[in-house]
């Protein structure tokens, strides 16, 4: 595998990690402060 | 030899990829978040060994950072073991998946950065992670050991990384079978050396338990809260095939909830699964045992987040001493990280043998980069949620009081509650520091409230004056006469904290020192005194330090001794 197929498997994978990162920081600024149905610790008076 | 960038590629990668995690937490003060808590100075007290109080859940790790933070400021202590964590982690991967420098690179990368170490990163577990990364090290010397007969390497390190329970027995589990086990060259001599020795590493903690008046069975209620949770579209499983799942809420990233982090886990996995056979031809009794423990580990972990309400699954939690230790299943899936590490950049190397070079290269590299891409929000301490404190001077102030007073006692701390929300610490959630700060043992409220599904939940803790306090605080009884007889002589109460709604009554407890956000309260007359003592664990303790540090100069000399090692 190499030349032009090399080259459009190479633009595919770094396309989907830059997309995927991408998405991962719009979450990280989303989704706050995570999935909701994980406990979270009270603080102060229980 | 090759050039030097390809010599330090390892190094240099795990130095770069810890710095973007950790780079925020080197400003002066203090990362205060969740469990995770420093002082500027601590002092060696009866429950950092596991006397008195309840269940030794961070020994002897409080006891060593006793004897450390004083001569060494707190803050320098607590940058050097996170740093030393992170560095040691991804090259101690690295070491372990062998092969080509960018193989060893990517699975520095896949150890490093991943799911688990965020979740017990944001958690504040700082001893699980030392023998996360610790874990590595221990294969490759119980690899070593196995065919070279010379185990003291993988017995100092067992050692090294027991700073907490699970630490000690994750270590002795993924190393001392491989050393060991069937075919190994370590004689029937050193072998009984080598499980004495790794035994006696971890008697702090286990003897403490044993030792302790408390019970040794743990609120099944704790599995329910920290059994795994789904952080992502893939479900529970799907959480904990990519080292995910951690139970809290606080401590997990807004990346995991994406479909891509779970398109990469998917995509890692098929890799391992893929490279895994290459691996076991290679270094079969190491890879067969770590995919035992990979397993088995993930099966309870995903076994805690469906099964943890189940009767059978909290027995074996509260009916079996020691079995507190599978409350927080997906601490388990340490084993299965690994793994993962070690053996996806082999099945990419597999799949990729027909490319030509530089695809196998940019290929290689992606994986090195997709962790990263996955949990982009790790960068700079979790996008911002580690971030550092300084303590107010008044919390030095409180300490140099309380260590004047010549009056013995122990320390009341109120809110009665076991965690903390400081304005000075950015309002971060953390566990109350009053226990650590000062020179005197302090009773705090261990019992740990949580919101689950909306509905508010409380593991059960173990330390019986704590259990005592509450019910006198629940009844509305003074509370004077009951401290006095707890031996209990002082009162704090953290003025800066959200007041209580049922409030202790304090009445004939005056205040005695005063500073911002801190009020000292004197109980009058004198207090039942209680001093727990445990001469036994104490001489333990020590013959275990001690033992260490000979282990550690035997593996160091006889290190030096092999051939091809030795000085010229």
């Amino acid at each position: 595998m190499g030349g032009p197929a090399g080259a459009i498997i190479a633009a595919v994978v770094g396309a989907i990690l830059a997309v995927g990162a991408a998405f991962g920081i719009v979450s990280s600024q989303t989704a706050s402060p995570a999935p909701v149905d994980k406990p979270f610790i009270v603080y102060g008076d229980s | 030899m090759p050039p030097a960038w390809k010599r330090h590629a390892l190094l240099g990668w795990s130095c770069l990829l810890s710095a973007l995690v950790l780079l925020p937490l080197m400003a002066p003060g203090y990362v205060l978040h969740l469990d995770m808590v420093f002082v500027p100075q601590q002092t060696l007290l009866p429950w950092n060994l596991g006397i008195g109080g309840g269940l030794p859940r961070s020994v002897p790790q409080d006891a060593l950072v006793s004897l450390v933070a004083g001569p060494l400021p707190g803050q320098v202590l607590q940058k050097a073991v996170l740093v030393a964590t992170l560095v040691l982690a991804g090259i101690g991967a690295g070491r372990l998946a062998g092969g080509p420098r960018l193989q060893q690179v990517a699975a520095a990368s896949l150890y490093l950065w991943s799911a688990y170490l965020a979740g017990r990163l944001l958690l504040g577990h700082w001893g699980l992670l030392w023998a996360y990364a610790v874990l590595p090290w221990a294969v490759l010397a119980a690899r070593r050991a196995r065919n070279t007969g010379n185990v003291w390497r993988t017995t100092f390190l067992c050692g090294v990384g027991a700073l907490v329970p699970t630490g000690g027995l994750v270590l002795a589990l993924a190393a001392l079978p491989v050393a060991l086990g069937p075919g190994s060259k370590v004689s029937a001599r050193m072998r009984l050396a080598a499980v004495g020795l790794v035994a006696l590493f971890n008697a702090p903690w286990w003897l403490s338990a044993i030792r302790s008046p408390v019970s040794a069975v743990s609120d099944p209620v704790g599995l329910t809260v920290f059994g795994a949770r789904a952080d992502g579209p893939g479900g529970v499983l799907g959480s904990v095939l990519a080292g995910g799942g951690v139970w809290n809420s606080q401590a997990t990233l807004g990346s995991r909830t994406t479909w891509f982090a779970l398109a990469a886990a998917i995509a890692v996995v098929v890799l391992a699964v893929i490279g895994w056979r290459s691996r076991v031809r290679e270094y079969a009794p190491e890879m067969v045992w770590l995919s035992v423990l990979g397993v088995g580990g993930l099966f309870w972990a995903w076994l805690s987040g469906v099964a943890g309400d189940q009767e059978w699954a909290r027995s074996v939690v509260s009916g079996v001493p020691g079995g507190g230790l599978l409350r927080d299943g997906q601490k388990w899936t340490v084993f299965w990280v690994l793994l993962l590490a070690v053996t996806a950049p082999t099945g990419l190397a597999r799949v990729t043998r027909g490319a030509d070079r530089s695809l196998r290269v940019f290929l290689a590299v992606a994986l090195a980069l997709l962790p990263l891409a996955a949990l982009p929000d790790l960068t700079w301490g979790g996008f911002g949620r580690l971030r550092t404190a300084q303590y107010p001077v008044a919390w030095q102030d409180l300490r140099t009081t309380l260590a004047q007073r010549q009056v013995p006692g122990d320390v009341l701390s109120l809110p009665w509650s076991a965690f903390r929300r400081y304005a000075w610490n950015n309002s971060d959630v953390v566990l109350d520091p009053l226990p650590r700060q000062l020179t005197r043992t302090v009773v705090w409220n261990d019992r740990l409230p949580v919101t689950v599904e909306g509905r508010l939940a409380e593991v059960g803790g173990d330390d019986p004056r704590a259990e005592l306090v509450s019910r006198a605080i629940e009844s509305g009884a003074a509370l004077g006469p009951v401290l006095s007889d707890l031996g209990v002589k002082w009162v704090v109460v953290q003025t800066d904290q959200p007041a209580a709604s049922r409030p202790p009554d304090l009445s004939g407890i005056p205040v005695v020192w005063e500073g911002p956000g801190l009020e000292l309260r004197e109980i009058p007359g004198e207090v039942r005194p209680v001093n727990p003592t445990d001469p036994l664990l104490v001489a333990v303790d020590l013959a275990a330090l001690g033992a260490l540090i000979a282990v550690g100069l035997l593996a160091h000399v006889t290190r030096r001794d092999r051939p091809g090692v030795t000085s010229q």
